[in-house]
């Protein structure tokens, strides 16, 4: 049977979904892909012969999905075939990783800082004062405003204070949960999954970073590493997030 | 018995079948994935009804301990090519071997079905 462009674009797509939580090597990525690829073409062309259809429409392709499971779904299956050959990243790399991460998250916060400075800046009768020193919390420069103009100002810093917050707490969990990898992680092509290779969550991320808040906490928590689950090569934190850190493979 | 019970149990009933449902049908002849999961869904009826993410992991395993291999071939125009699997003698030795245990299984089943005391 022929199939319809849309079709194929479709198909693609089912694909594309489905690759992307996928991390092999380069090799058996696109062994995966070939095989996938080629098994949802089959169930297409099925669908639309079932129908009495010459040629193979987008509809017979979301048939053929339904029947054989979701991306995610099969995109599991197929880590979790293959957790056995993952190869776990140890200390090194992923030191690299959190200081090119530690300067990451600096530039976001000052990026976020920045503009909200200069919002505030027109308060102030001195313009050197832009970047928050003590001075501001003196409050110079700000006699004689109107109190609106001063609970204003306050906002501004409040809003200011809380965003800045918000990047440093959630730049590692967010990134990771959403993607897997964080900015440094990505430069030194690393990746966090499940320790049976399937994808991390949110929950994930956050257990797996929450020592990070906390220099103490993480050198402790990167100790055990070194000493206790050496073999592993997972924090006390991945032990319980049930995470570990591989080499990203085919992306 | 909550139905949710069941569907545990049946779901680890299913994954001792799999392998020993998918080499059956591999001694017949050389099968692509699509091939087998949709043959093992029509020969019982529906019963034994694969995931494509399944089918590949258990396909894979097989694999990786020699119990089948796996070639590309070519069809028709317009159709990607397909990756065969066939079984290796090794896989011929296991499957009988666990053919063997299931009917031992089996009869013993039967015996304590049947009996009354």
């Amino acid at each position: 049977l022929e199939f319809a462009d849309k079709a194929k674009r479709e198909i693609e797509k089912a694909l594309k979904d489905t690759l992307k939580n996928i991390n092999l090597d380069e090799k058996e990525r696109g062994d995966v892909e070939k095989e996938l690829r080629s098994t949802y073409y089959e169930a297409a062309e099925a669908a639309a012969r079932s129908r009495g259809a010459d040629i193979v429409a987008p509809e017979d392709v979301r048939a053929a999905m339904a029947d054989m499971g979701s991306p995610a779904e099969t995109a599991k299956c197929i880590m979790r075939s293959h957790a056995g050959t993952i190869t776990r990243v140890g200390f090194l790399p992923r030191l690299v990783a959190y200081i090119i991460d530690y300067f990451a998250r600096g530039v976001v916060m000052y990026a976020v800082l920045f503009p909200m400075a200069l919002l505030g800046t027109p308060f102030f009768n001195d313009w050197d004062i832009v970047f928050f020193n003590i001075k501001i919390f003196n409050f110079t420069g700000v006699h004689g405003r109107s109190p609106l103009d001063m609970a204003a100002l306050i906002i501004i810093m409040v809003i200011t204070v809380i965003v800045a917050l918000a990047v440093f707490l959630c730049y590692n969990f967010i990134l990771e949960g959403r993607y897997g990898f964080t900015i440094g992680k990505r430069i030194m092509g690393l990746r966090v999954l499940k320790v049976d290779g399937t994808k991390i969550g949110y929950q994930d991320a956050f257990i797996r970073n929450f020592t990070k808040y906390f220099e103490m906490f993480l050198a402790i928590d990167v100790l055990i590493m070194l000493m206790i689950l050496r073999k592993e090569k997972q924090r006390g934190s991945d032990r319980i997030a049930d995470t570990i850190v591989v080499r990203a493979g085919g992306q | 018995v909550m139905q949710s019970d069941l569907d545990k149990w049946t779901k680890e009933l299913r994954k001792g079948t799999t392998k020993l449902a998918i080499l059956s049908l591999l001694r017949v002849r050389d099968m692509y994935g699509y091939e087998l999961t949709k043959d093992l869904g029509q020969i019982s009826h529906g019963v034994i009804s694969l995931k494509e993410g399944n089918a590949y992991a258990a396909l894979h395993t097989m694999e990786t301990d020699s119990l089948i291999t796996s070639y590309w071939k070519e069809t028709g125009p317009g159709m990607p090519p397909r990756k065969y699997y066939s079984i290796t003698p090794q896989g011929r030795t296991f499957f009988e071997e666990m053919r063997n245990e299931w009917q031992k299984q089996n009869e013993a089943m039967d015996l304590i079905w049947e009996y009354s005391g």
